[in-house]
């Protein structure tokens, strides 16, 4: 009855929707409640605030967005008055309840401002981003455009092309999720009162407002008892329509009502619901309760701004609630903890940090200065290291599997494990350059994983496919190989290190330090074998078990031959005197193009059992990192013509002493 | 290691060993094996995995095209299996026979050894393993499993009741691989009444009305070859045969094709023989009924979170229920049957097994175990031996 009344009272109000006070949608209080709302997507349980990173990465290319005035860069924007920036979920909010302003920041990020040419928007700059506003008025060619490109095969269409198709994707979008209350906005009685049949009308005030949950309940048992040919002509064609592109549409954005009945695993989409209300006598009344409370929280906003707190911290308790009795709310809080930590962006800082530190210590090496600087250096590094481990454990128990299991993850995992070999690499060298490394590849393995989540725009954590979802494997193989990969990679930076090293220093002592960075990378070099050999006889064994054959020369598996491979080559050659130390560090560096290859060039083939799909840009970065892994083998095979042949020669004849 | 006098040697046989043995053919071989897998995966966007591993891996040697600009530069390389071979051979007189033996070189020798039994794995799967499918409709048992790429010419016995099925000749498909038209074979057997002229392969192909005469148009139908798939699995190959009856009788020509839907039938007396063009198929010890297929998606999605088969096992009558699942296949007498994947059509679900026979199935495992063991003992006894000399000095100087 409570409940009753209340909505008495809002649908009284509805003709006077107020416009929620966008600063309301920044209270802390409002902000946590929407974010730590559950919603099912992409076959998992996760808050709205993921949705909401995502889709803001997605279209804008960041998971936040910087606010200001359009017409005077650098000041504030009129509507949002000291508002700086707006993180994701501000951002959806905003979007939800106030698509009037949220549609008029710039939000499309557009690689190529030809794309928008092409549809006869007005072209900004490279990268420029463009507002729902700008884009909407071409929405018409855009859509035509995009189906006309689409049917173009993939490998076939231009980079324009492909752009077009992605903005259109991403307009449309995005077009929906600023629509998702506009039920909640639209004056029913003035859309609908006059082709409803007397019968509905009847259920229906006679003044003042009404919602479509009425009228979709009232017309759905009309049309259940007397069919969809008593309704008058045209009648069920205007109100389809206008139920589609009001309701239905952007209702189908979110799957964010745990259904009723729990043999069902499917959430629900309002875009459902309201189908499901208009098709069955009965729908259970928890599930509807979430779909007029969404609205009713527009509606509170009359009441002013505790008003509408109260209602949406009702709305998501409710979804809350109902996720909970279901037991699927169990990491929904540590998702949301896990993201506002920030664990990897705080790790780059503290890693950044302790690489300029130590840096700095280089300087002046084997002096107190050096002492002092490697020790303040050690304590950045040591906490960043732990904030990297903090957040890979926090994914583990968030995902329920090990550590690693996509892209994403291999990047996360290998820096991690390249920092802290690096870090431990440092009580043999005592010097501080085992400090300056861990910071540097710390630091730039961090970029290079916020470059790919920027790049795939994709959720982090997405379900497996079914062949993948195997704990004992993903903690053997996976690990294992993914530690080869840590070593090689660790073996080939280092590499480029003593050849940069042996570029600019000289002398007796120069050389002993080389020679010890030698055995080190050496060293390295077995360590990444090691693994990566287990770890690839391992893979075989796992597709022994899955598809029958141990071994199937799929790219990945070549990959990880490669890296092998390679890594017997460069210790048959050492240890057949083939190569001394130029020979060593030039084919290490080799070693980590081949592993950059198998990490990521394979799965840009397409082909194969572990083609995990295509990243655009992939490419590009890995040309740009094979560039300059050849220009440290060039450099490296100057050393070597430079000791063979020039003033060095003598200087080189001291052999190194094999390890193997 | 040897003496002066032994290294001067002139005989043929010790030079052929330290060859054989040397560091230099270890590392060239590696280089190569390294080449090798860089261009046949990289040849697999185009031509798919069959090929390329045919191509590549499978083979003794391999001219690969280098594309420079518009120029085409062929180069000879060895092929994979020329280089496992050599490599075989390297680790056993290098790392076996000729490397000094104690503890400290135990590891290596442990290592070197359990990757030789890995090539060997290799080699005996690749000589003796089958593999191929077996789809089940729910209620539906069957005991015998269809390659995935390898084509035969099957001829089949009838008595005068139409009874019997005997398979009374099959022609691998190596044999008549290379019968492009224009080249022909002739295929005798003296169980049959008559000989086999098989001409005109195409690897794949679709049979097309014809209105022209010619040798390769049978009944105003021919062979019409079309673009070759990557996935082998696609291609529907073609021939046609002409069979001669030894008694000197009619001479009768068919198109044999992969989709045809009834086999090519020759009368011989009150006999009569069927001609296929089809997969080749073996037959297990036991029949598997599949009860039950499920799929689990996961919530919300049409993404697959596990398929599962619940079938029961017929053999010599006792019937047993198994299951069979991602990742926990089944295993008897040496056959292994995995979850492959499933289909859904208007007669219900299908749900196909792949099924191998290996006889190194579990070959790998044992010898992964013992790599990672003796490549363990290797490095930590050099990573013990390189911190005790790094560190000793130091702590020294520091004291």
């Amino acid at each position: 009855m409570k409940t009753f009344v209340f909505f008495l009272i809002l649908l009284a109000s509805i003709c006077q929707a107020q416009l929620v006070d966008p600063a309301w949608l920044r209270d802390p209080e409002v902000v946590a409640a929407f974010q730590s709302i559950p919603i099912l997507e992409g076959g998992r349980h996760k808050p709205l605030d993921t949705h909401a990173r995502f889709l803001l990465l997605r279209l804008h290319g960041k998971q936040s967005m910087k606010v200001e005035d359009p017409e005077r860069p650098g000041a504030e924007h009129p509507d949002l008055p000291g508002v700086k920036k707006l993180s994701a979920s501000e951002w959806l909010l905003l979007s939800w309840f106030r698509p009037d302003i949220a549609r008029k920041l710039p939000l499309f990020v557009v690689d190529n401002s030809q794309a928008v040419g092409e549809i006869d928007v007005e072209p900004k700059g490279l990268r420029d981003r463009y507002s729902w506003d700008e884009i909407n008025p071409a929405r018409k060619k855009l859509q035509e455009k995009a189906e006309g490109y689409s049917n173009i095969e993939r490998n076939d269409r231009t980079g324009v092309q492909s752009q077009v198709i992605s903005l259109a994707r991403n307009f449309f979008d995005y077009d929906a999720t600023s629509d998702y209350l506009l039920g909640a906005r639209s004056d029913w009685r003035a859309l609908s009162w006059e082709v409803l049949p007397v019968e509905v009308q009847a259920g229906l005030p006679k003044e003042g407002a009404y919602s479509y949950w009425d009228m979709a309940s009232g017309l759905g048992k009309f049309i259940r008892e007397k069919g969809a040919d008593a309704l008058a002509p045209g009648t069920g064609d205007k109100l389809l329509t206008e139920m589609i592109d009001r309701v239905v549409r952007p209702g189908m954005t979110l799957a964010i009502v745990p259904p009723a009945d729990k043999a069902n695993t499917a959430w629900i989409k309002i875009g459902d619901l309201i189908t499901n209300v208009m098709r069955e006598p009965q729908v259970a009344e928890s599930e509807l309760a979430i779909g007029r409370n969404r609205d009713a929280m527009l509606l509170a906003a009359a009441n002013g701004k505790e008003a509408f707190k109260e209602s949406v911290k009702k709305w998501s308790g409710e979804i809350r609630a109902a996720a909970e009795a279901r037991g699927e709310l169990k990491h929904v809080d540590r998702e949301v903890s896990y993201y506002k930590r920030d664990y990897f962006t705080n790790a780059l800082v503290l890693f950044l940090l302790g690489f300029l530190i130590a840096t700095i210590g280089l300087v002046a090496p084997q002096t107190k200065f050096a002492r002092i600087a490697g020790r303040i250096a050690f304590v950045p590094l040591v906490v960043a290291l732990a904030y990297s481990v903090w957040g890979i454990a926090e994914r583990c128990i968030i995902n329920e599997r090990p550590p690693v299991a996509t892209l994403y993850e291999t990047i996360l995992f290998i820096t991690a494990v390249s920092s802290l070999v690096a870090l431990l690499l440092e009580r043999v060298m005592r010097n501080g350059a085992g400090l300056a490394l861990t910071g540097f590849l710390g630091a730039l393995g961090l970029f290079l994983s916020n470059r790919f989540m920027a790049l795939d725009g994709q959720d982090t954590m997405p379900t497996l496919e079914a062949v993948l979802i195997t704990n004992f494997w993903l903690a053997t193989h996976v690990t294992s190989i993914n530690i080869g990969y840590a070593g090689a990679m660790l073996a080939s930076i280092l590499s480029m290190v003593v050849l940069a090293y042996r570029t600019f220093a000289r002398g007796p002592g120069a050389i002993e330090k080389r020679r010890l960075l030698t055995r080190i990378t050496y060293g390295v070099v077995c360590f990444g074998l090691l693994f990566s050999l287990v770890g690839t006889v391992l893979g075989g064994i796992w597709a022994n078990d899955s598809w029958g054959r141990f071994w199937g020369w799929d790219p990945k598996e070549n990959g990880a031959l490669m890296i092998v491979l390679m890594g017997l080559v460069i210790l048959h050659a050492r240890l057949g005197g083939y190569i001394r130390e130029t020979g060593l560090h030039v084919l290490s560096v080799l070693l980590g193009m081949i592993t950059l290859f198998s990490w990521f060039g394979v799965n840009q083939l397409g082909v194969g059992l572990h083609s995990y799909g295509f990243t655009d840009g992939i490419w590009r970065a890995l040309l740009i990192s094979w560039g300059i892994q050849g220009g440290f083998m060039l450099l490296g095979l100057g050393h070597w013509a430079f000791e063979k042949w020039g003033s060095g020669a003598k200087a080189a004849k001291a052999p190194v002493k094999a390890q193997g | 290691m040897s003496s002066s006098s032994s290294r001067s040697t002139t005989n043929p046989f010790v030079l052929l060993f330290r060859f054989f043995s040397s560091f230099g053919l270890a590392v060239t071989v590696l280089s190569l094996l390294l080449v090798i897998t860089l261009l046949g995966t990289l040849s697999q966007s185009d031509i798919g995995l069959l090929d390329s591993q045919r191509k590549y891996f499978d083979s003794w040697s391999v001219v690969h095209d280098f594309h420079v600009g518009s120029t085409v530069i062929p180069i000879w390389l060895p092929g994979g299996m020329a280089l496992m071979m050599l490599l075989f051979v390297n680790m056993a007189c290098g790392a076996v026979i000729r490397m000094r033996k104690g503890w400290k070189t135990i590891g290596v020798l442990i290592s070197h050894l359990s990757i030789m039994f890995m090539l060997a794995a290799g080699y005996v799967s690749y000589l003796f393993k089958t593999e191929g499918a077996l789809p089940l409709f729910e209620g539906q048992s069957g005991d015998l499993y269809q390659s995935y790429h390898d084509r035969v010419i099957e001829v089949r016995k009838f008595d005068a009741e139409g009874k019997g099925e005997a398979t009374t000749l099959m022609i691998p498909m190596e044999d008549f691989m290379d019968l492009e038209p224009g080249k022909a074979r002739t295929f005798y057997s003296k169980d049959l009444p008559f000989e086999l002229l098989v001409t005109g392969y195409q690897r794949n192909a679709q049979v097309v009305p014809k209105q022209e005469e010619g040798a390769s148009v049978i009944d105003g139908f021919g062979i019409q070859p079309v673009r070759v798939e990557t996935t082998d699995e696609q291609n529907l190959s073609a021939l046609v045969v002409t069979v001669t009856p030894k008694d000197g009788g009619a001479v009768e020509r068919a198109i044999l094709w992969e989709a045809a839907f009834e086999p090519f039938t020759v009368k011989a007396g009150k006999e009569a023989y069927t001609l296929s063009l089809t997969r080749r198929k073996w037959k297990l010890p036991f029949a598997l009924r599949l009860e039950d297929f499920q799929r689990e998606l996961h919530p919300g999605t049409e993404k697959p979170k596990r398929y599962t088969s619940h079938v029961t096992k017929i053999d010599s009558g006792n019937e047993q229920s198994q299951v069979i699942t991602m990742n926990v296949p089944m295993r008897d007498r040496g056959f292994v049957l995995y979850q492959a994947s499933f289909s859904q059509g208007t007669s219900g679900e299908q749900s196909v097994f792949t099924v191998a026979s290996n006889p190194s199935d579990q070959w790998p495992l044992w010898s992964c175990v013992a790599v990672a063991f003796g490549l363990t003992i290797h490095f930590v006894m050099h990573l013990a031996q390189f911190l005790k000399r790094t560190l000793k000095p130091k702590e020294k100087a520091a004291a």
